[in-house]
């Protein structure tokens, strides 16, 4: 089954065409990767998703995206429960400067949730997903600011799982991090996906090929490849791709 | 996308391999050449050289594997890159075996050369000698070019080697049959003969893996 499905997506800035006819699928409970030079349109294929770049004004979208097959751009979208669907994690952590349990369950109150024992539930088990429980659950009244990059950054994915999504973006989510952190965020992918479709845009290949079971390839905002890890990254079909990702690339 | 420029220590780095493996090749040729010659004519130097360019090939090929694991470990190539380093590691290791081979042929001939050998069966070596030079230079280039024509034609080329290993068989035995001074030497003219058919064979496999690396399929089994 497919959880996200576009179709001839096209989208605009103004007047700059940014993706260019982009069909892509992606699959239940995988995990897909998004590589490509700056600029190649791949954070905005990320962001349309849960329609973070409707929050530009010149942003236009034509084609088709769906979610379990629903249209993400249908005028009878509820933008705020697609984003509860499909949450997101940004390149640098930017928890709250409230405490660490309260940025978890932020989302789970704004969402109208006020069944304090459910609350605590959920949020001891967002955390422990996030695989950061054992290093927070003696101070969780404490400011989440507080914590390293990376107890940060698993924090947000604690944040995001808290409202049960369908499908988790990560634009570069270790680009701010030390390899250990990296290493704790790759091992959290492994054992998000179980759950949660996730797509992610990096602009480390071995990440790529570590974490991911799909790479798609964008270049100039036109979707060049998109393949199984392991064959992208070994014997691609297109010599684009092959120049990209062994670096002959002027 | 016009010009195609991996980083430059990639490049320096990538370089340098192809050096020491052209460095590699060119030695398990000159190898087998000393092998003709001693063949031909056995020389004390020559063989005592044929030993020493063996070990030089041990000790080159473990160096060029460290190069390759510390160029893999720190460059991390991909794609065709990744399956070249892969390809070399197993690639250098034939040569380094071709080396042996040679070694173990000099000691052979070193046994014989005494021994009034039939004329027919040394030239039929030398030829065999001759071909597997042909052979070995071939190979060592279709996998530094990618070439997967040619890779293929070692297969081919290495029927002609079989022949001649076949026709070697039949007259050391119809040699030993009549005549019995010949006997004590059958195992090593055996040995001989058979060491350089396994030359040959390096040379198909290094063929084998340069088609693996092109099409990673393993020829007559996946095609």
């Amino acid at each position: 089954m497919y959880r996200i499905t576009a179709e001839h997506l096209n989208t605009y800035f103004g007047d700059a065409h940014i993706l260019k006819d982009i069909s892509l699928k992606v699959a239940e409970n995988t995990v897909m990767a998004l590589i490509g030079p700056s600029g190649c349109g791949k954070s905005t294929f990320l962001r349309s998703i849960n329609r973070m770049n409707d929050l530009i004004a010149s942003f236009k979208l034509e084609g088709t995206l769906l979610l379990d097959g629903n249209d993400i751009y249908s005028k009878n979208m509820d933008v705020v429960d697609l984003r509860r669907r499909v949450g997101m994690v940004f390149q640098k952590p930017n928890p709250f400067p409230k405490s660490i349990f309260e940025n978890v369950a932020y989302g789970l109150r704004i969402h109208g949730n006020d069944d304090e024992d459910y609350i605590a539930q959920r949020v001891e088990e967002s955390l422990k997903s996030a695989a950061i429980w054992d290093e927070v659950k003696d101070k969780l009244d404490q400011s989440a600011l507080g914590l390293s990059g990376g107890q940060q950054q698993r924090l947000c994915i604690a944040r995001t799982i808290a409202n049960n999504p369908e499908v988790i973006l990560m634009d570069e989510p270790c680009s701010a991090l030390d390899p250990i952190s990296t290493l704790k965020i790759e091992d959290l992918i492994h054992e998000l996906k179980k759950d949660y479709t996730i797509v992610i845009v990096t602009h480390n290949m071995q990440q790529a090929s570590r974490v991911s079971d799909f790479t798609s390839f964008f270049l100039n905002g036109e979707l060049i490849e998109s393949e199984k890890t392991e064959k992208l990254f070994v014997s691609p079909k297109e010599k684009k791709t092959e120049e990209y990702i062994t670096g002959r690339f002027g | 996308m016009s010009e195609k420029t991996p980083g430059i220590s990639f490049q320096n780095r990538m370089d340098n391999i192809v050096d020491d493996y052209r460095e590699l090749g060119n030695l398990a040729i000159r190898l087998n050449g000393d092998v003709v010659k001693l063949l031909e004519n056995y020389d004390e130097s020559v063989h005592k050289s044929i030993s020493a360019g063996s070990s030089t090939l041990d000790i080159k090929t473990i160096n060029l594997e460290r190069v390759c694991i510390r160029f893999m470990a720190t460059e991390q190539p991909l794609a065709k890159d990744l399956l070249f380093i892969e390809s070399m590691l197993r690639v250098i290791s034939h040569i380094k075996r071709v080396g042996h081979l040679c070694a173990k042929i000099a000691d052979s001939i070193r046994n014989i050369h005494e021994v009034p050998i039939p004329e027919k069966i040394l030239n039929q070596m030398a030829l065999m000698g001759e071909y597997i030079g042909v052979m070995l230079k071939k190979s060592f280039s279709v996998f530094l070019n990618h070439d997967l024509d040619k890779a293929r034609e070692l297969d081919r080329d290495d029927d002609k080697i079989d022949e001649l290993y076949d026709s070697i068989l039949n007259e050391v035995t119809s040699t030993m049959i009549n005549d019995a001074e010949f006997a004590p030497y059958i195992i090593d003219t055996i040995f001989l003969a058979r060491y350089m058919e396994r030359i040959a064979d390096k040379a198909v496999s290094i063929g084998s893996r340069t088609i693996f690396m092109i099409t990673l399929k393993r020829p007559g089994i996946d095609e």
